[in-house]
């Protein structure tokens, strides 16, 4: 199985302050990560910098993704790459709907014209999975949705626009169990069909019971302090970070 | 025309050195009664009209220019030309057409718009109009739409008399009085009670020799609870010498009756805007203006609505786009007389590249206006820090019942929606292109599909290259 | 003695002149004999003395007021956290008075001032807010109502200075407020709250104009009042947001309640802007008590004329809450209150 992400000693800064300390990681093609860590430990943050945040700066190190060297590379080249990031507070975008966004996405990422036939099914296929009511499409993206719904017009993306590597922030935090079935479904059919890898950023293990997952990494002050196998979240679910939370003390 | 007036720039030299009121005459240098005169003849004006000429020319040397509002001194009078004529007469027919104007109109998609089924097409080439057709089945429902000039001496004259410039004065301010001494050409639209025309009427007005002014005269009659959606469209080329636009149109919205005036505007960047709109309602009548402005190098552009009758309404609905080199002063203005009307003036303004975009309105609500409701939203993007992005509004109100509101903000494109978009494979300029189509959709939405896309990609044209 | 008009309050910028708010035209007198105040509380910390070094400071007002100001006038200096100063002016006899405020480097300089008497009122008043210094300064004006009134405030703020500026007009026949604040220092802030009360055939015109000039610079206007019958009320209210001041933000709110009929009232906001990275707001609700209140308080059994003063006292009392002075906030207090409007049955 050949890398997808190699992340080398990553230094991360916000407004002077130092985030993210030597951070480490590698994922290769359709293995499930997660990123675990208490509140304010530096997930999100990590989950930025790999999008290519520009308010992130990044002081040291690298990322390489698919083969070539992004770390300075900007937001949309990342995603044309095959990079996507769910984010944790999606933005209103006022006057653009879900639609033309969607469809100018797709066709900035391919170069090609999408025939509107296709795109029309393919938007209603998973609008359908997501149980995203049909109007939505022609709403102003994220205006006016719900928490629920921002995430699933997330999820619509990551169907829609089937990237190499989808990095899940907190996507299901502060949804209820329907949602996060639903929610559930689309990433287990995007792993499915597209053989694509995963990085979920969560602090609960709510919507890590749909799937499968390779590697488990905590994060705690910015650094990662341990990486291990899927046993990890259970020892996490039951012991919490205290752990944790000592070997970075150290 | 051009070696008359440098005969008179030499003429007013010599004179300026003896005449004590040294402004009144460099005025009469560039517009004199016998300029009038000769325009009024061309036109075959009624003896009426004649006399408003002059009447009007008296006022506009009187007058001064206005001490607010962005400066117009790159405007010089004395050479202006006031009329051009173009080497062809009306013409009903396509193929009639003479090819150099076709070829222009052709890259304004004109006929293309024609063949989508708008009502009629009279488009104006300079300051005559070219090519007039309205479908025959507007006309059977007893529409009539025809310039102003032909009209002036048919059966709807006395009409035409009754309206012409009452509702803008020539006294209301200079380019009115100058629009009442110079104008020429022009749509007139009367819609007799009762009948809704189901499909806009479109006309579009074009300038195209240097130095030449555009006075056009628009005047619309909606009678008791008929129906009208008139476009007005504009663009020109560029030119090297300032030119000047200052058309007026009179709009009179009949008791239930309704008029929707949309515009998008996009003169060269050299022009002098000074239009002036206004409209009148009656009892229960609505009135509605969607208007984009983008181009021009000056603009003042306040379209003012009075309700008169009680029930009556109005909507503004507009964008501005500022970029370089211009100065773009626009809003809306309204007057509540009768008794529960009510106003909504929704605008949003752009700012790029050194452009200035102010927004002026004023709500004046008068002491029996008893009920209304007025409301303004503006709102302001400021592209980049070399810009400007005033905002200037004035409400008056005389009455205790009434009910007015008012919102005001100047911001940025935030950072993160920018972010967001670009997460999603899209560039940075296009991301931003889409906020700001996004943020202009209260007029796209307002309008007919084929203006939406072009007002759209008037938008994407002029945000090219906003990313340093 | 001047008997030419003036030109009072102009706006930055003009608009139509038909609407009459570009500025307006005082036609009474600036009167020469100064108006000495009656110190009622100066803390320790605070110097007194006569000096004019601040006359300088932009005004709000106009050239023309500007010019005819002299004479004597009052200074007062702190550099530590100084607890109260109240001055009481009286105006009887048509007098004017200048004050200066100048608070030094990270020091706190709380004033009260009172306005009384009967005769034309001209009250000036330069402030200085040097770095990290804060400024209260809370005016009640409640002249005789057959006089003209006018102040004319004007502050300079420097970086991390704040300027709290509380008003409560009630008086006069004519009064003009001109208030100016320029925030050229980085995270100054301005924030003022204007409460009035315009009574029938009285009229009111405002000229705030705030510069933001500093980098994340902060100014909150806030004006709310009660127009009864045939009462006159002019806001104009200016934000400019001037190249440099990166992060900086605006604000002006008015919330005006109409009590009667035949108000003039004439609001004109105007944000202007050359900088791209600031916010500027302006929001303005202007009507009559709402009938659900109305409504509501039938319902507990008080009548409607008591709903309107129960509400138009609230709106007051909000603004005086903002007074620091515990002293000249039972003042204002007596001043809003039933009684003070001959004892009326609510």
């Amino acid at each position: 199985m050949s890398t997808l992400l190699e992340v080398s000693n990553l230094n991360v800064s916000i407004d002077d302050k130092h985030i993210l300390h030597d951070v480490s990681m590698q994922i290769n093609e359709g293995e499930a990560h997660v990123l675990m860590g208490p509140n304010g430990a530096g997930k999100s943050t990590l989950g930025y910098a790999l999008m290519g945040n520009p308010q992130y700066t990044i002081e040291s190190g690298k990322i390489v993704f698919a083969g070539s060297d992004i770390t300075s590379e900007s937001p949309d080249k990342r995603a044309k790459a095959g990079m996507f990031l769910s984010f944790q507070t999606p933005l209103e975008v006022p006057g653009l709907t879900v639609e033309s966004f969607l469809r100018s996405a797709l066709e900035q990422r391919t170069g090609k014209r999408i025939k509107l036939f296709d795109f029309k099914k393919k938007l209603a296929a998973a609008m359908e999975l997501l149980q995203l009511d049909p109007s939505y499409a022609k709403r102003d993206l994220n205006v006016g949705f719900s928490g629920g719904e921002k995430k699933k017009t997330e999820i619509l993306q990551l169907l829609m626009f089937r990237p190499k590597l989808a990095i899940l922030d907190e996507t299901d935090s502060g949804l209820d169990v329907d949602a996060v079935r639903l929610v559930s479904n689309g990433i287990k059919t995007y792993l499915e069909e597209e053989n694509g890898a995963l990085l979920v950023i969560t602090h609960s293990t709510r919507i890590l019971d749909a799937f499968d997952i390779d590697k488990t990494h905590v994060i705690v002050d910015g650094h990662v302090v341990a990486d291990g196998d899927a046993s990890m979240v259970d020892d996490i679910n039951e012991n919490g970070y205290e752990k944790y939370i000592e070997m970075a003390g150290k | 025309m051009k070696e008359k007036s440098q005969v008179e720039s030499i003429d007013r030299n010599m004179y300026d050195f003896r005449n004590e009121d040294r402004d009144n005459y460099k005025l009469n240098a560039g517009l004199t009664e016998e300029i009038v005169d000769k325009i009024s003849k061309e036109k075959n004006d009624p003896a009426w009209m004649n006399l408003f000429r002059l009447q009007s020319l008296q006022i506009y040397n009187r007058m001064s220019v206005p001490n607010w509002g962005p400066p117009i001194d790159g405007l010089d009078m004395d050479n202006i030309v006031t009329y051009v004529r173009p080497n062809t007469k009306m013409s009903a027919k396509w193929s009639d057409v003479p090819d150099e104007i076709k070829d222009t109109f052709e890259r304004l998609g004109i006929p293309q718009a024609e063949r989508k089924s708008l009502a009629g097409v009279g488009a104006q080439y300079d300051s005559e109009l070219v090519y007039h057709n309205v479908r025959e089945e507007v006309a059977a429902m007893g529409v009539v739409y025809t310039d102003l000039e032909s009209a002036m001496h048919g059966e709807y004259a006395d009409m035409i008399r009754s309206h012409f410039m009452k509702l803008v004065k020539p006294t209301d301010h200079k380019f009115a009085a100058l629009h009442g001494a110079v104008w020429s050409g022009g749509s007139f639209v009367y819609v007799p009670p009762h009948v809704k025309v189901e499909i806009p009427l479109q006309s579009y007005f074009r300038l195209n020799s240097p130095g030449a002014g555009q006075f056009e005269h628009t005047l619309i009659i909606v009678d008791e609870g008929a129906d009208l959606h008139f476009i007005e469209g504009c663009s020109a080329p560029k030119y090297n010498v300032a030119n000047l636009h200052a058309g007026c149109v009179e709009l009179f919205v009949g008791k239930n009756a309704r008029l929707r005036y949309s515009t998008i505007e996009n003169w060269s960047k050299n022009m002098y805007n000074l239009n002036t709109k206004r409209a009148t309602v009656e009892e229960g009548g609505t009135m509605e203006w969607v208007s984009g402005s983008f181009g021009s190098h000056v603009s003042y552009l306040y379209p003012m609505t009075i309700l008169k009758g009680k029930n009556s309404r109005m909507e503004f609905t507009g964008i501005t786009f500022a970029g370089k080199g211009q100065n773009l002063d626009t809003g809306a203005k309204v007057v509540h007389i009768g008794e529960n009307t009510s106003s909504y003036i929704n605008t949003k303004s752009i700012s790029k590249d050194g452009g200035i975009s102010t927004f002026r309105s004023s709500v004046i609500v008068g002491k029996n206006a008893h009920k209304s409701k007025a409301a303004v939203s503006c709102q302001s993007l400021m592209l980049d820090d070399i810009s400007r992005s005033d905002t200037i509004p004035a409400m008056d109100i005389r009455t205790g019942d009434a009910d007015v509101g008012h919102e005001a903000r100047i911001g940025r494109i935030s950072d993160d929606a920018v972010f967001y978009l670009m997460s999603r494979g899209i560039s940075e300029e296009d991301a931003r292109a889409m906020i700001v189509g996004g943020f202009a959709d209260n007029v796209s939405k307002e309008l007919p599909l084929e203006y939406a896309v072009e007002m759209n990609n008037l938008i994407r044209l002029e945000m090219k290259g906003a990313i340093g | 003695m001047t008997n030419e008009n003036i030109i009072l309050n102009p706006l930055p910028v003009k608009t139509w002149n038909s609407l009459k708010m570009n500025e307006v035209s005082y036609s009474g007198e600036i009167p020469e004999e100064a108006c000495t105040p009656e110190i009622k509380k100066l803390s320790d910390e605070l110097k007194l003395t006569r000096n004019e070094t601040l006359s300088g400071i932009r005004s709000a007002a106009g050239d023309k007021l500007s010019d005819l100001m002299q004479g004597e006038s009052i200074l007062i200096e702190s550099d530590s956290e100084a607890s109260s100063a109240v001055l009481s002016y009286d105006f009887t006899g048509s007098r004017s008075a200048r004050l200066f405020l100048h608070a030094k480097e990270n020091s706190r300089l709380p004033v009260s001032v009172v306005m009384t008497g009967d005769g034309t009122a001209v009250l000036e008043i330069k402030i200085l807010a040097e770095a990290g210094s804060t400024v209260d300064l809370s005016v009640i004006q409640n002249v005789g109502c057959e006089s003209d009134v006018i102040t004319d405030i004007g502050c300079i703020c420097e970086s991390n200075a704040t300027f709290n500026l509380t008003k409560l007009e009630l008086g006069g026949r004519n009064e003009y407020v001109a208030v100016s604040v320029d925030l050229s220092g980085e995270h100054s802030s301005f924030s003022a709250n204007s409460g009035y009360r315009v009574k029938t055939n009285q009229s009111l015109d405002m000229n705030y104009v705030v510069r933001h000039t500093g980098r994340k610079t902060e100014s909150n206007i806030f004006a709310s009042g009660i127009l009864e019958n045939d009462s006159t009320k002019v806001f104009r209210g200016t934000i400019d947001l001037i190249k440099g001041c990166a992060g900086a933000k605006g604000t002006e709110n008015e919330d005006i309640l109409l009590l009667g009929d035949n108000q003039v009232n004439q609001t004109i906001p105007l944000i202007l802007c050359n900088e791209e990275d600031v916010e500027g707001n302006h929001g303005a609700s202007i009507g009559r008590l709402d009938d659900n209140i109305i409504f509501y308080l039938g319902s507990r059994g008080i009548s409607a004329k008591a709903a309107e003063d129960i509400i138009a006292h609230a709106k007051l009392d909000a603004i005086i809450s903002h007074i620091q002075d515990e002293d000249a906030k039972a003042f204002a207090h007596s001043l809003i209150s039933p009684e003070a409007d001959g004892g009326e049955d609510a």
